[in-house]
């Protein structure tokens, strides 16, 4: 056997994992060779000082014990199952809780369905419904300002803001209702019973001392419809400021009218707040 | 009580065999991974998580007798992924600078350096082999590659270390 062969055999002739008989033949070679005795040597130098790595390391024994120890408690830890599942559960909670919010967002008719008594659901619901109604009233509003169309209108000496109402009745016919029940109401300031009684039909006439007004301030007309028509009543609607300093200053009186022979007479007259 | 009895015990969750189990692997465990890290500290974590894992997976072991090759190959799997989180750490580096206190001593400078030389694999195939006297194929099955490979990283290894370490020893012939 060569050299090389025998050095192949260092390491397993070290390690004690050569049969006897090759022991033989290793044991005989490297008595007659100094190289591959060195290498013997040398390997077994370098093994035996790693088989006793612990006596060239500087660590406590306290140091070993305690970690032993601390495996055992790390062990027992891991022993208790529900430990184990809490972060996985708690997991599993709030991804419930964000799914749940999500859909309560993003679908308020499908959490009103599964959980109408929830406390966020029921508030989102009836927010929802509150604002129904205030889209519904700003529908009306607007449908309302289509029809009120504003304009500033001279009825005698009189600059007022006419809302257009109606348009069942000729300018010359509402110019005169108009014209009339601005003196109608002059006439109440003025104190004018028997101007008032003229003016009304002969059934209301009866009531023209009660039309008078006991205020004293000067009468500001700031609104005055134009006349609509229902059968056979004009009705007009003027709002007004007596500039007293009374609360109910400002008010708003509702004639009806009716047409007598060619002549428009009052037949009722109500106040509006 | 035997090491197989132990072993079944532990695997019906026993921790008083744990215990004895820990106590008879847990000092050469160590010595291994800081034979392999170099780092006293992370020895010590690597051979804690390596007997927890044990404890929590043992119930899936279906061949007691090939334990120790088990827990070898999960303390050399840990020491791997410690290498890989340490990616920017230089191992070794307080062998170098002598700032572990729980290291190599002084004495031991020269070992640590020469084992430190060699590549992790080899190294942990020179720990397995000649600290903890694992046979080729045992080791084969630790490092998960076949015979031939642990020896010939054994063969370089040896001749490296025999370098480093015998320059200027004189044999006593």
């Amino acid at each position: 056997m060569s050299c090389r062969r025998f050095r192949d055999m260092i390491e397993a002739y070290i390690m004690g994992e050569i049969s006897p008989s090759e022991r033989e033949l290793f044991e005989r070679h490297m008595e007659n060779c100094d190289s591959c005795m060195r290498e013997l040597q040398e390997s077994g130098y370098v093994i035996e000082r790693i088989r006793n790595m612990e006596d060239w390391v500087n660590i406590g024994k306290e140091v070993l014990a305690m970690s032993k120890k601390e495996i055992g408690k790390r062990a027992v830890k891991r022993k208790w199952v529900p430990g184990k599942l809490f972060p996985a559960m708690a997991a599993c909670f709030c991804m419930t809780v964000a799914v749940l919010a999500c859909s309560i967002l993003a679908f308020p008719s499908f959490a009103a369905s599964i959980a109408p008594r929830f406390p966020l659901v029921k508030s989102m619901v009836e927010a929802r419904e509150e604002n129904d109604q205030l889209k519904q009233q700003v529908e009306e509003i607007e449908k309302e300002n289509e029809v009120l169309k504003l304009e500033i209108k001279k009825i005698k000496d009189v600059e007022i803001v006419q809302v257009n109402t109606s348009d069942t009745v000729s300018e010359e016919e509402r110019y005169t209702i108009q014209a009339l029940v601005i003196d109608f109401v002059r006439a109440q300031y003025r104190g004018d019973v028997e101007w008032i009684r003229n003016a009304c039909t002969q059934e209301f006439a009866k009531h023209a001392e009660e039309l008078v007004k006991d205020k004293k301030g000067e009468v500001v007309f700031t609104q005055i419809t134009n006349v609509a028509k229902e059968g056979d009543l004009y009705l007009v609607f003027v709002r007004l400021n007596d500039t007293s300093s009374e609360d109910d200053a400002d008010y708003q009186e509702n004639f009806e009218l009716v047409k007598e022979n060619g002549k428009f007479l009052v037949s009722f007259v109500g106040l509006d707040a | 009580m035997e090491e197989l009895e132990l072993l079944e015990a532990v695997k019906k969750g026993d921790r008083e065999a744990f215990a004895k189990i820990v106590e008879k692997y847990h000092d050469r465990l160590y010595f291994t991974a800081f034979g392999i890290t170099h780092s006293s500290w992370d020895a010590l974590d690597i051979c804690q998580e390596t007997f927890i894992k044990v404890f929590t997976g043992i119930k899936r072991v279906k061949d007691l007798s090939r334990f120790g090759t088990w827990i070898n190959r999960i303390l050399v799997n840990k020491c791997m992924d410690y290498y890989r989180k340490s990616k920017n750490l230089v191992i070794g580096e307080a062998v170098e600078k002598g700032t572990d206190e729980m290291g190599f001593s002084p004495e031991g400078i020269d070992l640590a350096r020469a084992i430190l030389s060699l590549n992790k694999e080899a190294r942990t195939a020179v720990i397995l082999r000649y600290y903890q006297g694992l046979s080729i194929k045992e080791i084969s099955a630790v490092q998960g590659c076949p015979e031939g490979t642990v020896k010939s990283r054994l063969n370089n290894a040896l001749k490296e270390l025999r370098k480093k370490l015998c320059k200027g020893y004189e044999m006593e012939v």
